[in-house]
């Protein structure tokens, strides 16, 4: 029975991000879906960084995603990311305001709307093992690892492999492969 | 000598073929199977490292499905030069858009619009894959790779290398075989050599060496034991030839010796007959005329004893009567004597003419003489009818004159005299015969009967001259006929003649036709 119903959760998550990909591939659409892709990609990242070992205290410890200044992309990200386990970890999405505390958390992302006060933050979150995920200009020189852009109408991002090693964090290769710009250590 | 090679080769020729037809087998099924095996191989590996091509590729491709980043994708598609026999490649997206492609040549098939069913399919010379990219159970898309699996080019290659592993096989087992064969036909050749000498010289002293320990060398052995046999054989067999013709040499030698001997055997009684013919001439000669030159005298004795009885009738005495009678019939005896002598000799001395002569006529006239010069006799004569014979007649009238003349006079004291003239066939032969009851004779003194002068019977018992029988054999002889008699004493006696005999029936015949002549 749970094996048919994780089937089923499967399917449904294949589905949206068929349709997360096929918005992605469509102008007209992709404001209203932009949030939907960011949200996949900040899924998919966490299958491309290898945290330090001290990071998780058990093998399915879980990989916490902590969302600051933007609720749709929260929301998104919550929905795609049930159920779902990344290296055996299940994922947590937690929503946050700007003075919640970022300990615990694996992933932070800043969105576009802390911008004005992104260097603080990126300042006061700096831990090791925690991956910084921005969507403003000019984050990384602030700090953080990954930011994403738009270009030529598609979501890209760039990563800063400096700021990914002074936080003991590794990114795939292949992960910078798909990268815009990476700027190395 | 070119006749001989080929006759010598097939045996080889056979062998070779024999050897190479193995190898050609041989090598086709270890090629054959070699091939198979491995273009199967080929064939499955390739296919895997295909698919794992495919899958690497596609997994290469995942971040930049995920990250929707097609440039990287294609990027990592290009690689793909380094793989010549690849001519395509595409990555679809989830709903199956081509999110990127790769084709070797511009001027290739172009990647289909949608993907195909997960997996690998071989479509003529190319294999297709599909891949379908999952990703944490979700498909994020699907790889396509479309390359020559270049399995027609393997195969022509190994079948190259098959022909010329075939050839260069074939090569050396000749080469081979010219060598291995030898061990095996060379004694059998031998051995045909040997039997082809000898069936060509008859020379038995031949004999096939030996050259292996195998059946070959049985063989051989066996053949040369049988030479052995062949030629003591054919010794022996020239020993008895060479007897033979020595004894036959001898066995005509000994023949000539008998033909010379006979020759002068014959010689010796040509001789003898002429001497004896001459002789028996003289002694006829003399013969008739002393019986001619008696008679002068005699008829002096016989005129001057009546002339005696007639002068002087009264004058002589009873008793000189009685003996100048006696002188008188002993004069007519002794005319007689000298009468039938005469017709003895002519007999001999006349020329023999055969014609056919009616036989019973000639009895039957014959035997009317006698009952004309005996009219008081009363013998019953009985001759058989139509008896024909082929003789001279005067001679025959003489023979049966005499025969049925003694059966007339032995036949005077019986009480009912009989007498018979017939015939009867005894095998080719007729025998002529002429019986009588009459006083008969002694069978010890048959062989006497025929002889001149020869008396069974006292004269004043049966008066004769002892002349008659030894015409009617002298009669007989002279027709090349046989004559013989039976008898007893007191009961009859039957004369048996024939006038020629069978064995010399065959020169007998033309003689009767030019007798007729």
């Amino acid at each position: 029975m749970t094996r048919v119903r994780s089937r089923r959760r499967e399917a449904a998550l294949a589905a949206l991000l068929l349709l997360a990909a096929t918005r992605g591939r469509s102008a007209e659409t992709i404001r209203s879906s932009e949030h939907a892709v960011k949200a996949a990609y900040l899924l998919h990242f966490s299958a491309y960084v290898e945290w330090p070992t001290s990071t998780f205290q058990g093998a399915d410890s879980p990989l916490v995603i902590g969302v600051l200044g933007d609720d749709d992309l929260a929301r998104d990200l919550s929905e795609i990311s049930a159920d779902r386990r990344v290296a055996g970890h299940p994922l947590v999405v937690r929503r946050l305001l700007a003075e919640d505390p970022t300990s615990g958390l694996q992933i932070l992302f800043i969105g576009k709307s802390l911008e004005r006060d992104l260097s603080e933050l990126l300042r006061k979150s700096r831990a090791p093992g925690l991956l910084a995920v921005t969507d403003s200009d000019g984050a990384l020189e602030l700090g953080s690892t990954i930011n994403f852009v738009t270009a030529e109408e598609r979501v890209r991002f760039d990563i800063s492999l400096r700021s990914a090693e002074s936080l003991d964090l590794r990114l795939s290769s292949r992960l910078l492969a798909v990268a815009r710009n990476v700027i190395p250590g | 000598v070119n006749l001989k090679d080929d006759r010598s080769s097939s045996l080889r020729r056979k062998l070779r073929r024999v050897i190479l037809g193995t190898t050609l087998v041989a090598l086709f099924v270890a090629l054959g199977s070699m091939i198979a095996y491995d273009v199967r191989l080929y064939h499955r590996t390739w296919t895997a490292d295909m698919a794992t091509q495919a899958e690497l590729l596609a997994r290469t491709c995942v971040p930049a499905l995920l990250f929707d980043d097609p440039g990287v994708a294609r990027e990592n598609l290009a690689l793909l030069r380094l793989r010549p026999n690849v001519l395509s490649a595409a990555i679809y997206g989830p709903r199956g858009a081509t999110f990127a492609s790769y084709s070797r040549d511009p001027g290739d098939t172009p990647v289909p619009p949608l993907p195909g069913a997960d997996g690998i399919h071989v479509v003529g010379s190319f294999v297709e894959v599909n891949h379908r990219i999952v990703e944490d159970g979700a498909i994020l898309g699907t790889f396509y790779l479309r390359a020559r699996h270049g399995l027609g080019d393997r195969i022509l290659q190994h079948l190259l290398i098959a022909s010329f592993l075939a050839v260069l096989g074939m090569v050396v087992a000749y080469v081979y075989s010219e060598r291995l064969q030898r061990s095996v036909s060379q004694p059998i050749l031998e051995v045909a050599r040997v039997a082809r000498e000898i069936a060509e010289t008859a020379d038995y002293s031949r004999r096939a060496p030996r050259l292996s320990d195998d059946e070959v060398g049985l063989l051989g052995e066996s053949f040369n034991g049988l030479l052995a046999e062949v030629e003591a054989r054919s010794h022996a067999l020239a020993e008895t030839n060479a007897e033979l013709a020595r004894e036959m040499s001898v066995k005509a030698e000994a023949q000539r010796e008998i033909l010379r001997l006979n020759s002068e055997l014959e010689e010796r009684v040509r001789d003898r007959t002429a001497q004896l013919t001459s002789a028996m001439q003289e002694l006829e000669t003399f013969c008739y005329s002393v019986s001619h030159d008696l008679r002068a005298p005699l008829r002096g004795i016989h005129g001057f004893s009546q002339a005696l009885v007639a002068d002087f009738p009264r004058d002589l005495p009873d008793e000189a009567h009685r003996y100048l009678s006696r002188i008188t019939a002993s004069a007519t005896r002794m005319e007689q004597l000298i009468e039938d002598l005469l017709n003895l000799s002519k007999l001999t001395r006349a020329t023999l003419t055969r014609r056919e002569v009616d036989l019973s006529d000639l009895a039957g006239r014959v035997v009317e003489n006698l009952r004309t010069t005996d009219p008081d006799r009363r013998v019953e004569v009985l001759i058989r009818e139509g008896m024909k014979v082929d003789a001279d007649p005067r001679l025959l009238q003489t023979a049966i004159e005499n025969l049925l003349g003694n059966a007339w006079k032995f036949t005077a004291k019986t009480e009912l005299p009989r007498i018979e003239v017939g015939c009867m066939r005894d095998g080719a032969r007729t025998v002529h015969f002429v019986r009588d009851n009459g006083a008969g004779f002694d069978m010890q003194y048959a062989d006497k009967l025929f002889g001149a002068f020869q008396r069974l019977h006292r004269q004043d018992e049966f008066p004769g001259t002892g002349i008659g029988l030894a015409t009617v054999a002298r009669v007989v002889h002279r027709h090349g006929g046989r004559i013989w008699a039976d008898g007893q004493i007191g009961a009859g006696a039957a004369f048996y003649f024939t006038l020629a005999e069978p064995v010399a029936g065959a020169t007998d015949a033309p003689e009767t036709t030019n007798g007729e002549a």
